[in-house]
């Protein structure tokens, strides 16, 4: 895929930041920064998860490990570069003024969030129709659920953020917010199905009988309590939906001995 | 009797009319009978051995262990719309047995007039319980669990279904 001009623009906010290109410095063993603000410039899209994940820990790159040259190491917003604990007995002045040097990382991290989410977002109208036109074969991979998942592998709080916003953008369209659905239930690990739970249940309350049967597919792969409960009470548009949903329910049932 | 899988319940059963006077199949579930050569693969389903073999054929040649939908075919109906079903082709599906494999079979010469009653006599059968099938996930794996080692070679199977059936790379449990 070519670097559109406002990837290469974030690319080159990124190489202005020293912390990041003494990271990258130090973990791809580059030979001097010429060399990899060379390789930033060339950096195709499937690297951008990689600078991004470089960027996001960079929260941990101030702890320099012991074996690590503090020359080549220095973090930059302390007047030392050196990192220290807070004295309790310090003032609030001086608290203050800690606290604002520490969120300088949790500040690059929202900026490298926003930015991804912007390109999600420019993906958006493409994303739609490629789901539109994209029949959900059970069991089987298509070129949504891997666009979402590589999507997931570059940023996943952000990649959820951005599927709640086109499901809820989308509610009246039963072929949008179905897809989504099967897209969570092939893609989303149980894990994280708290944060994606209200989908599910927004689809089990669907009048569209389609949600609801993709809402169920969701609900068999987490089988949690709370998916459960969204399914009980609940009143099917279709009698086989409901029979699948049943069977689903019955074995929720004994598997989580409610 | 033959079986047919389907991907979505809700194009069978109860399917959104089509807004118009004479109406007949919903264009959207005949998108779910996409022809190949002229010919739809079904398996054959004379008892329920027969159905667990489809539902392990089925369930090997794809990426997930998820749910399996099914409708049930008299082959007797579907000479009345001179539908022919033939042995013509062995299923595919990595690590069944080829007892299994050879019950696949297929509707063939198919066109735009025996599609359209082909569609409108599943929607019948979706709408009869007696015909429908719906193997949950747990079903599905209760049923490859259940031949592993006898119609199923577990070293075939594909490595994304052998994760999710917690099986070793070498096929054991």
């Amino acid at each position: 895929m070519a670097t559109s001009t406002s990837q290469t623009s974030f690319y080159q906010q990124l190489i202005d930041k020293q912390e990041l290109t003494n990271k990258l410095y130090l973990s791809w063993m580059s030979p001097n920064i010429e060399t990899l603000t060379k390789r930033l410039k060339s950096i195709e899209h499937d690297t951008y998860s990689e600078v991004l994940k470089a960027y996001s820990s960079m929260a941990d790159l101030y702890r320099v490990p012991d074996y690590f040259d503090s020359s080549a190491f220095t973090r930059q917003d302390t007047k030392d570069g050196v990192v220290r604990e807070k004295d309790p007995n310090s003032s609030r002045e001086e608290d203050d003024a800690i606290s604002s040097n520490e969120n300088t990382s949790i500040s690059d991290i929202n900026v490298a969030n926003q930015q991804f989410r912007q390109y999600l977002d420019s993906q958006t109208k493409d994303f739609i129709r490629t789901l539109t036109w994209t029949d959900f074969e059970d069991g089987m991979e298509n070129d949504v659920t891997r666009q979402v998942g590589k999507y997931m592998g570059q940023n996943r709080y952000v990649t959820y953020c951005w599927l709640h916003k086109i499901f809820n953008d989308n509610r009246s369209k039963p072929n949008i917010t179905s897809g989504i659905l099967r897209t969570l239930a092939m893609v989303v690990n149980k894990n994280d199905a708290d944060i994606m739970l209200t989908l599910v249940t927004s689809g089990i309350a669907s009048q569209h009988s389609e949600d609801q049967e993709a809402a169920i597919m969701v609900v068999e792969k987490w089988r949690t309590k709370e998916c459960l409960e969204a399914l009980l009470n609940t009143t099917f548009g279709s009698d086989w939906v409901k029979e699948y949903a049943m069977q689903v329910v019955e074995e929720l049932k004994e598997e989580l001995a409610v | 009797m033959i079986l047919r899988k389907i991907d979505a319940i809700t194009k069978w059963n109860n399917p959104k009319s089509v807004n118009r006077p004479d109406p007949t199949v919903p264009g959207d579930t005949l998108s779910e009978l996409k022809t190949k050569e002229n010919k739809l693969s079904v398996w054959l389903a004379n008892s329920e051995e027969d159905i667990e073999d489809a539902v392990v054929a089925l369930s090997l040649s794809r990426d997930d262990t998820d749910r399996l939908c099914l409708l049930l075919l008299d082959e007797e109906k579907l000479s009345s719309f001179d539908i022919v079903v033939l042995d013509d082709q062995e299923g595919d599906a990595q690590g069944a047995s080829e007892e299994i494999l050879k019950k696949h079979r297929n509707l063939v010469e198919l066109d735009h007039k025996r599609l359209g009653q082909l569609a409108e006599y599943m929607i019948q059968q979706a709408n009869d319980t007696n015909n429908r099938k719906t193997f949950s996930e747990v079903k599905v794996k209760n049923i490859l669990n259940k031949y592993k080692g006898t119609k199923i070679e577990p070293q075939k199977v594909k490595k994304n279904i052998i994760r999710k059936l917690n099986w070793n790379e070498d096929g054991n449990t």
